[in-house]
């Protein structure tokens, strides 16, 4: 289909921008890749009275290192992480991410920023960024704000952001220690496909971290604290672990109250160990791909 | 609703119009720049009939709009007349009967340029992976893959003067 007619608007500043947002009263979208806007307004899925584009917004796309952290510009696309052309703050976990989004077409314009402003539950920066344990920036009328992403996202499409008087402008990554391990594992019948689950982990003893998330299944993402423990002085993969860990994944999963079918428990359970497995098993550098 | 000014440079050539903000760079292309290899198959951006070249990158162009495209360089296959890399690739799509109905095939050619241009690896497996992108609904694929790996290997034959 063809989209509703709309307006386009290329802002000149992030004060024009959410000047035009707020003028908008409601009927204002932020164009980042436009990779998942676009198809919605296609498909009519939502209304929209003009576009406020902020790709030439050179701040936007850029990456700031400091010592513990690097902050990345929300219009940062996924190739450019695919492609090793900005740093990873998490000795690879964010190449492997970014790499692994949708089709490469769609990684040359889809963002860091846009993903996790929709906050699909499919979204890999969601449970990429949950898990390396990232804050978003939010920059607005009112001044700027900061929160976790476990804050951020409250579930599918359910963001803390104020739409009419915010955006979402930069993604701050703690760094790993070079000793850290990390681990990514999603379930989808091809590739490129939004995954039915998503989990993500890192294992930072030196940092005193450990984190384990799982992501899709329509629902919130959902950081998985026994399983983190658990994993958190786990000396190596071995049957005893993988019995251990399916018992916390399930605890976290019980505590949670996170029902679902037998089927759907199995798969979730099975992508948070083999994104666990994937952690202490492969070969990691801390500048590039692991080798699994 | 007003309408914008856009200049895009398509296949070489600058196209100038004026037109509505939700014009879709396919449609542009396909009706501005009469570049009818770019298909439309579903409009939202998972069948990959409609990918081009963006300054040099792929794109679909089905959720891309032209407006956003403004001084841009956009490439289709009428564009890549004498790339040695693209008539490799259409030879190699013949010779493996690659295609049938040949709606996916731009998109299929665009893809695998990019794919080989990257020095991606190209046994099945990894070919049969990037090809995702692209849904063909008449060969299987197998074609496709036997086309791909052909043309990488011809075209580093070529390449290297062989």
């Amino acid at each position: 289909m063809k989209p509703m007619p709309f307006q386009y608007h290329r802002a000149a500043s992030l004060d024009d921008a959410l000047t035009v947002l707020g003028q908008a009263a409601g009927g204002g979208r932020l164009l980042s890749g436009g990779q998942s806007l676009v198809p919605m307004l296609n498909l009519r899925l939502l209304p929209a009275d003009v576009l406020i584009d902020l790709k030439r917004l050179t701040a936007l796309h850029a990456v700031d290192t400091t010592g513990d952290s690097i902050r990345y510009g929300a219009c940062i696309t996924h190739a450019r992480f695919e492609d090793g052309d900005v740093p990873d703050a998490c000795g690879g976990l964010l190449r492997h991410v970014g790499g692994g989004i949708a089709y490469r077409a769609v990684r040359n314009r889809g963002t860091l920023g846009g993903a996790l402003a929709l906050a699909d539950a499919s979204t890999d920066w969601v449970t990429a960024m949950m898990t390396a344990g990232a804050s978003v920036e939010l920059y607005g009328v009112r001044g700027t704000r900061r929160m976790s992403v476990s804050e951020f996202v409250q579930g599918p499409y359910q963001t803390r952001i104020d739409p009419d008087t915010e955006i979402l402008v930069a993604v701050t990554v703690p760094q790993v220690s070079r000793t850290s391990r990390w681990g990514y594992y999603k379930i989808m019948q091809k590739p490129g496909e939004y995954a039915s689950s998503l989990a993500g982990v890192l294992i930072d003893r030196e940092h005193g971290h450990s984190r384990a998330t799982l992501g899709g299944a329509n629902r919130a993402p959902l950081a998985l604290e026994r399983t983190a423990t658990t994993l958190a002085t786990a000396p190596a993969w071995s049957a005893a672990l993988e019995t251990a860990l399916s018992e916390a994944v399930r605890a976290d999963l019980s505590s949670a109250g996170r029902g679902g079918e037998p089927w759907e428990q199995a798969s979730w359970t099975t992508c948070v160990l083999r994104a666990a497995r994937h952690a202490l098993t492969s070969t990691q550098s801390p500048n590039g791909h692991p080798c699994p | 609703m007003p309408m914008t000014p856009v200049t895009l440079n398509i296949n070489g050539r600058e196209i100038r119009a004026t037109i509505e903000p939700r014009t879709l760079l396919a449609d542009f292309l396909r009706e501005q720049a009469l570049a009818k290899s770019v298909h439309l198959g579903c409009e939202h951006g998972v069948c990959g009939a409609c990918t081009v070249l963006i300054d040099g990158q792929t794109a679909r162009s089905c959720i891309t709009l032209a407006v956003d495209c403004d001084g841009a360089e956009i490439r289709t296959l009428e564009g890549l007349e004498g790339d040695p890399l693209t008539e490799t690739l259409r030879e190699a799509f013949h010779t493996e009967h690659g295609l049938q109905c040949g709606y996916c095939t731009p998109g299929m050619l665009i893809t695998a340029r990019d794919h080989i241009e990257r020095g991606l690896p190209t046994t099945p497996s990894d070919v049969r992976q990037a090809f995702s992108a692209n849904i063909c609904r008449c060969t299987g694929y197998a074609g496709i893959v036997r086309a791909v790996i052909k043309a990488a290997h011809d075209h580093v034959g070529e390449r290297d003067g062989n």
